[in-house]
């Protein structure tokens, strides 16, 4: 994948240079290009880094909105209206997987070419037993309705998913993601995480209050 | 086409509360929004029709106030049927309690299962009928403009789903009205709430500087929210690590209202209001709880004297007297019921505010458990959040205040007029459709996951619920067999896994494919969700790059050319209706209703108030009177208004003949 600033993208209505890609921010006119030509950092005008600033995603990607959203006054025409719900939906969906960092994370595998994890879907040895164990945990406090063993089953999980990303960000940051032993190792760390995510939406949610 | 900087006269937008109990008109200019009211000066239309036996229809509050006389042909709480099946609704015990008929529409399609309600010869499918409350608005509207308004925007509740909102969008139309934008009831509020404080920061600069102007452009409403959130770095605590700025905050609204039930989590930050999760129920609402009282009455009259007393007009009856009882228990420790059986037999019952609170336990929960998985869903803690905005009738009452502040660990805002903030915000919404407001906007989600029937019967989900919208899915289609031409394609919603578990929301089928061997033809299917929240299907073939033809068949809603059809009947309905027809009717209904209350005068005069006594027969005579001398429409409509709200009194007490009468026997 090219380097994001290596392609500096001209307004087709009014010919200035564009921060990003999708809508001009001196003009105001929407622009066609087919999204599949950028990546979702390019639409932002960000690094394809893992280490990205929220502050800045986000009031870039509102900014953004205000400019293309169809609520925006004046696009009557259905074919600017077509032209609205495409370019939103493109931007909701770059901008929700930056936000978080799991999906930021497979999108920069996907951008290495690598393998999604869940093409692949190995996970760190140890896992699978302290997910099931767990899972029972889990399964007999809410059968007891134990509140206690609830909250506490709760807040290991937390940590564990903490940790699994804090390795997953410590992979995005210091490995090569064209690697392909480092692309595994964040493969398992991906799909680690949606069994912890999977977890916490099995326990009861009168815990959480 | 206008411009859309300036307020152009011939673009009038309104803003349109469609509600389960109540419905509002609103609309916004430079001062802010303001609701639309009748000529009596309410602003609430009550949801509620009554068919005549010459055809006519009255809508508001007579028909809600005068429900007993006409209890098979006065309907109420429609927005409960909108989108929904006949079947669906029998499951759910729904009908059960509606004196109304209620029965499945004939359809030559197989797998359609419409609702539809049979009033005297009509029968009418829920978007009809809610076109008709839609129709009284538009009018108003129409009145205070001094012209036809043609646009709307219309809220639903968040949890509505497609065809639900379909069906509300098909009820505009059928009003002759172009539904602009669908939007979410609790977001509305938000919007109310948001643009109601950047108000009063504004009212506050303005005074302690006496000569800073307000800084509305001309004829629009653009003003800085004061707070603009600055940039800051991400926050870096446990729950919000995406960027989330210091001046933003996090608001809930809880919205409960006659017949739905919603809670939304929102971000508000510098004129963004941001959705994060929405949650709730389409079926829970003040409607329940009238139903537990109802449900107590008539199981104890039932014990105490053996009678059973759910024909129509008892139900209307008690229905308007359980409503009475909930609302008055807001205000006071108990409530007393007296209801006289006839034969002696007098019903007497004290319900105090504890034992309605143990009622109302378990809706209060079932709302509380939304509460918590929408908090879940935006990952964030109830105690995270700054504001929870109250609205809908049934906030006002305090056990759902009690627990809902339990469960934020706040108390709850209750400064915004309940039954106003909905409209006033959809009037908003209208104002930034029309260019007059350009700082808000607004972000929203999908409320239910999205998906098809995949093989053995499961639920394939293509969007997850509380999703960004709009927002977009494709998946690609082919042929199971040599030559096959057609594809068919379920379309779902909803959480559950298996596909007979969620709502089918239509059968899309693929027409006209090339016969080719099994596999090979490839369609791409984009499944698109707009900023309304409603489905748009569209799909290509790869090979060739050509549209593929989608014949579309909902499960539960119209088709187009249905919607056509109606629009035209109504629209030949009403016109009828307007000038010559209008003032015989307001005679006719002088005549009705002095007629009545001369009825209830004589049944149930000596228990009365001397003094309220010969108000209404003073308020009757003159009325009588101006029937024969006036000939403006408008002041007879307005002094009908007065006259049925000075007998609102006095329809209470007739309630107890009418449920003499009719066990008599």
């Amino acid at each position: 994948m090219s380097d994001s600033k290596s392609r500096p993208v001209l307004c087709t209505e009014c010919s200035q240079p564009m921060e990003s890609p999708i809508c001009c921010a001196g003009c105001g006119a929407l622009n066609p290009l087919p999204p599949s030509l950028f990546t979702y950092f390019e639409l932002f005008g960000l690094e394809p880094t893992y280490e990205i600033d929220l502050g800045e995603l986000r009031r870039k990607y509102l900014t953004l909105s205000r400019s293309i959203h169809p609520d925006v006054a004046g696009r009557t025409s259905d074919s600017q209206r077509a032209q609205s719900l495409a370019l939103s939906s493109g931007l909701n969906r770059a901008y929700e997987t930056l936000r978080n960092p799991v999906d930021r994370a497979e999108y920069l595998l996907h951008l290495a070419n690598g393998p999604s994890a869940a093409d692949d879907k190995s996970v760190p040895g140890e896992l699978l037993g302290e997910v099931m164990m767990l899972r029972e945990q889990i399964e007999e406090a809410t059968e007891a309705n134990d509140q206690d063993l609830l909250a506490s089953t709760r807040a290991e999980v937390l940590k564990q998913q903490k940790e699994t990303l804090e390795e997953i960000a410590s992979i995005c940051r210091s490995g090569d993601l064209k690697e392909p032993a480092t692309q595994q190792r964040l493969r398992q760390q991906l799909n680690a995480v949606k069994y912890w995510n999977n977890l916490l939406e099995k326990i009861p949610l009168q815990v959480e209050s | 086409m206008t411009s859309n900087t300036t307020n152009n006269m011939s673009d009038i937008i309104i803003g349109i509360d469609l509600g389960t109990t109540h419905s509002l008109v609103a609309y916004a200019d430079a001062s802010g929004p303001h609701v639309i009211k009748d000529e009596s000066g309410d602003a609430r239309l009550p949801s509620v029709l009554r068919f005549e036996d010459d055809g006519r229809v009255v809508v508001g509050w007579h028909a809600k106030t005068h429900a007993v006389e006409r209890p098979r042909s006065t309907v109420y709480s429609v927005k409960r049927l909108m989108g929904r099946g006949y079947d669906e609704l029998v499951a759910s015990g729904e009908l059960a309690h509606l004196p109304y008929r209620v029965v499945q529409r004939a359809s030559d399609t197989p797998g359609r299962d419409i609702a539809a309600i049979e009033v005297g010869d009509r029968l009418l499918t829920p978007p009809e009928l809610s076109a008709m409350v839609l129709r009284e608005l538009k009018d108003r509207a129409s009145r205070y403009f001094g012209r036809e308004v043609h646009k709307a925007v219309i809220t639903v509740p968040a949890y509505f789903d497609d065809a639900q909102r379909q069906a509300t969008r098909d009820a505009g139309r059928i009003a002759g009205l172009e539904v602009v934008r669908i939007v979410n009831e609790p977001t509305a509020a938000a919007l109310a709430y948001g643009i109601g404080l950047r108000e009063q920061l504004a009212e506050a600069s303005k005074n302690t500087e006496k000569t800073a102007h307000r800084g509305i452009a001309a004829g629009g409403l653009s003003l800085q929210l004061a707070g603009a959130c600055s940039s800051s770095e991400g926050s870096s605590s446990e729950q919000s690590q995406d960027g989330s700025d210091a001046d933003e905050s996090l608001v809930a609204v809880y919205d409960l209202g006659g017949g739905t039930f919603d809670i939304s989590i929102l971000r508000l930050c510098a004129g963004v209001f941001e959705v994060l999760s929405t949650h709730g129920d389409t079926q829970l609402g003040g409607d329940d709880l009238d139903r537990e009282i109802m449900g107590l009455i008539y199981r104890e009259i039932q014990d105490q004297f053996g009678l059973n007393v759910e024909s129509p007009a008892t139900q209307q009856s008690i229905r308007l007297l359980a409503e009475n009882v909930k609302m008055r228990l807001s205000e006071e420790e108990s409530a007393a019921i007296e209801i006289d059986l006839g034969h002696d037999r007098v019903y007497r019952r004290t319900i105090s505010r504890d034992e309605f609170e143990k009622m109302i336990e378990p809706w209060v929960e079932k709302t509380l458990n939304s509460c918590r998985q929408a908090l879940r869903d935006a990952k964030v803690r109830g105690s995270d959040i700054h504001q929870v905005v109250m609205v809908g009738g049934s906030t006002r009452i305090p056990y759902v205040r009690r627990r809902v502040q339990e469960l934020f660990q706040r108390v709850p805002y209750t400064a915004l007029n309940p039954d106003e903030v909905v409209a006033l915000g959809a009037a908003v919404q209208a104002a930034v459709l029309a260019g007059l407001e350009k700082d808000a906007l607004l972000l929203d989600v999908i409320p239910l996951s999205l998906g098809i029937e995949t093989m053995g019967g499961a639920m394939g989900k293509l969007i997850l619920r509380n999703t960004r919208i709009p927002c977009q899915a494709t998946e690609r289609f082919s042929t199971f067999v040599d030559g096959q031409t057609n594809v068919k394609i379920n379309v779902l919603q909803g959480e559950r896994e298996l596909a007979r578990d969620c709502r089918s929301l239509g059968e899309f089928e693929l027409r006209g494919l090339p016969p080719m061997p099994a596999g090979i033809p490839k369609i791409l299917v984009t499944f698109l969700i707009d900023e309304n929240g409603i489905l748009n299907v569209s799909a290509v073939e790869e090979r060739s790059r050509k549209e593929a033809s989608i014949q579309i068949v909902p499960t539960h809603g119209l088709t187009r050319e249905e919607v056509r059809r109606m629009e035209l009947e109504s629209y030949a309905h009403a016109r009828e209706d307007m000038t010559a027809h209008r003032l015989i009717d307001l005679r006719n209904q002088i005549a009705f209703d002095t007629a009545k209350a001369e009825q209830m005068l004589a049944r149930v005069g000596d228990e009365l108030d001397p003094a309220y006594r010969s108000e209404i027969e003073q308020a009757m005579r003159e009325l009588r009177r101006l029937g024969e001398s006036e000939s403006d429409p408008d002041v007879i409509h307005k002094a009908l208004n007065d006259f049925d709200r000075k007998t609102i009194a006095l329809a209470e007490k007739s309630i107890v003949n009418a449920l003499r009468s009719d066990n008599k026997e």
